[in-house]
């Protein structure tokens, strides 16, 4: 039996494409998600995320990234597959990036099992709300990825159809074998 | 002689980016400087143009700790240019609110960032494994207060209810009363914190300066009242920009403030020394316990401030949760006529006196924005901090320096970015 899904986006909305993980929260809040997912919109949050890592089983983080890609490329990983390099073990609650909270909740036995991050190369972090066109255009990506995660925990594989039309039935959706 | 070199790039335990920059030769300081490094905020580019409604939540995500201050003043600042006059019951609501921020911020600036430095811990990660009760008691009180904001706020973080003339939506009265009682309970976590601060050795250093912080007659002044200082008595929020003076210096990009001296600080310590005769009985005790007296001149001391306000906060968030419920709460009315004006905001936010100014257009359209951020008016304060630190501590080993300047800095719970928290990966 499966406990919750999180999904949290983080980022900062006033920084271009540093909020595109609150802008991919805030279109997932349309949708209708099974009963057993939640979705997030973290903000800035930094620390206070701890709160929610711990009342669920399976997170899903999407934030900016930097990883020296082409802007709008994403990327899924998990957090031992990464090098930190934001703050090597230091601790400020911004700089912390979700790395560093994710290693206090790992010390504190409140992160979840599943943890998987969906980070998304920005082009450009400077003041302002829209995001780049890259960016902008690898949103619909970053959806279907993070439903596909859903999906593989519920094994409900028409998440991702049932999602986009809410007409569906939403006992069908989250118990389909 | 001696020389010293201290190059701290990117203070750790700070919001954002500052850097400490000390040269000694000889026995002679060089330089002893405190740079800010990060990029200047176009506030107003965000907010002209806006309608009237959206500006709070744009301004709330300025900052992820003080997201219910910036808020609560630019609400402040919108209804004073519209002349509306706010309700008793949302000014209890709001009152309620920056008591949770205070709690929120304080708890984590006390036990996560600046603790470490007293037991000699490079960070928190440590103390999880020698005083694990400790990190796990500062995680729940950091809980009662995201939950606390939760409440009045409609989310922990970036508040999402709070809107001009009052709330989208009012809490539930059994969220308040369980709310409450979970203040009532965590009687013990504080008690425990008192325990703690007692122990830490707080450094002996003393610099007479300015301290400005709202002022009201009626309480602890937070959410609202008159600009007051220790050396220059009160004025009128809207006045704002004779008090604060911003200027540019060439080790910076963020503006500095000045008023009557050189420079002023704001913050706890600011409004203990402005206002601390009213605080109530329970604050006002674990103030002596800690060894606090008014007016304290140490800023190291600015962190055993905030600590008292944890104090202060749990209590009067009780006495107000009390007055609310005693009141009931009921919808109103909410709807404002609109008028083209300017108005100035100003909430006592956990870092210190913060302060928005909007002019509107007939249409409600934002057209003119300033804001002033706590941090931006500290800047000045701790430059001249560590010009008077520095000389003191001269004789010691270059590390143990280096370390006296870092914690005066984070002392001021300074947030230079209030902004970027980007993952920067490498994959293995």
């Amino acid at each position: 039996m499966a406990g919750k899904t999180l999904i949290i986006g983080v980022g900062n909305l006033l920084l271009k494409d540093e909020g595109v993980g609150v802008h991919v929260a805030q279109e997932l809040q349309k949708k209708d998600l099974p009963a057993e997912v939640e979705v997030y919109d973290g903000g800035v949050a930094g620390i206070g995320l701890l709160d929610f890592f711990r009342e669920a089983s399976k997170l899903v983080l999407i934030d900016a990234a930097e990883m020296n890609l082409k802007p709008g490329t994403v990327v899924r990983f998990t957090p031992e597959k990464v090098k930190d390099l934001s703050g090597g073990g230091k601790f400020s609650t911004h700089d912390v990036g979700l790395l560093e909270v994710l290693e206090l909740a790992k010390a504190l036995g409140h992160c979840p099992e599943d943890v998987v991050i969906i980070g998304i190369q920005p082009k450009e972090i400077s003041w302002g709300t829209d995001l780049s066109p890259e960016v902008q255009a690898s949103i619909p990506q970053v959806m279907e990825m993070v439903l596909k995660e859903i999906s593989s925990n519920f094994i409900a594989t028409e998440v991702t159809e049932a999602t986009e039309n809410n007409k569906m039935n939403k006992e069908g959706e989250t118990s389909t074998p | 002689m001696k020389n010293i070199n201290v190059n701290v790039d990117h203070l750790t335990r700070v919001e954002g980016h500052g850097n400490i920059v000390v040269n000694v030769k000889e026995g002679k300081i060089e330089e002893c400087k405190w740079e800010v490094v990060e990029a200047p905020r176009f506030f107003e580019a965000f907010v002209r143009g806006r309608s009237y409604l959206e500006i709070a939540h744009i301004t709330s995500r300025i900052c992820g700790i003080c997201s219910i201050g910036h808020t609560l003043c630019s609400l402040q600042a919108t209804e004073a240019a519209m002349g509306v006059k706010i309700s008793e019951q949302t000014r209890l609501l709001r009152r309620i609110l920056i008591q949770g921020e205070n709690l929120q911020s304080h708890v984590l600036h006390s036990y996560f960032l600046a603790a470490p430095d007293f037991v000699g811990a490079p960070s928190v990660f440590p103390l999880v494994q020698t005083h694990p009760e400790v990190v796990v008691r500062a995680l729940r009180m950091k809980k009662l207060a995201n939950d606390l904001c939760d409440v009045f706020g409609g989310r922990t973080v970036h508040p999402i209810t709070p809107t001009v003339n009052g709330f989208t939506k009012l809490p539930e009265i059994k969220d308040i009363k369980e709310i409450r009682r979970r203040l009532v309970a965590a009687g013990p976590d504080l008690e425990a914190t008192l325990a703690l601060f007692k122990t830490l050795k707080i450094p002996d250093f003393q610099r007479e300066t300015e301290y400005i912080s709202l002022k009201s007659k009626e309480e602890y002044a937070l959410y609202e009242g008159v600009i007051a200082s220790t050396d220059a008595g009160t004025t009128p929020v809207a006045n704002y920009r004779n008090w604060t003076n911003e200027y540019l210096v060439p080790q910076s990009t963020a503006k500095y403030t000045k008023h009557v001296r050189d420079s002023y600080m704001v913050g706890a310590l600011a409004r203990f020394n402005n206002n601390h005769d009213q605080l109530p009985a329970r604050a006002q005790k674990a103030a002596e316990e800690l060894g606090l007296k008014a007016p304290c001149y140490n800023p190291f001391m600015n962190t055993v401030v905030q600590v008292v306000e944890v104090v202060h906060a749990l209590d009067e968030s009780i006495r107000l949760i009390d007055e609310l419920l005693d009141k009931g709460l009921k919808e109103e009315d909410r709807r404002i006529l609109l008028k083209a004006g300017r108005g100035v905001g100003s909430v006592d936010v956990p870092r210190g006196i913060l302060f928005h100014d909007y002019t509107y257009d007939r249409n409600g359209i934002c057209v003119e924005a300033n804001c002033i951020i706590p941090t931006n008016q500290n800047h000045a304060n701790i430059q001249k901090d560590m010009e008077a630190l520095l000389p003191q501590v001269l004789d010691r080993p270059q590390e143990e320096i280096r370390l006296s300047l870092e914690m005066l800095v984070r002392a001021y719970d300074p947030c230079i970015s209030c902004s970027t928290h980007l993952l920067k990966v490498e994959f293995v």
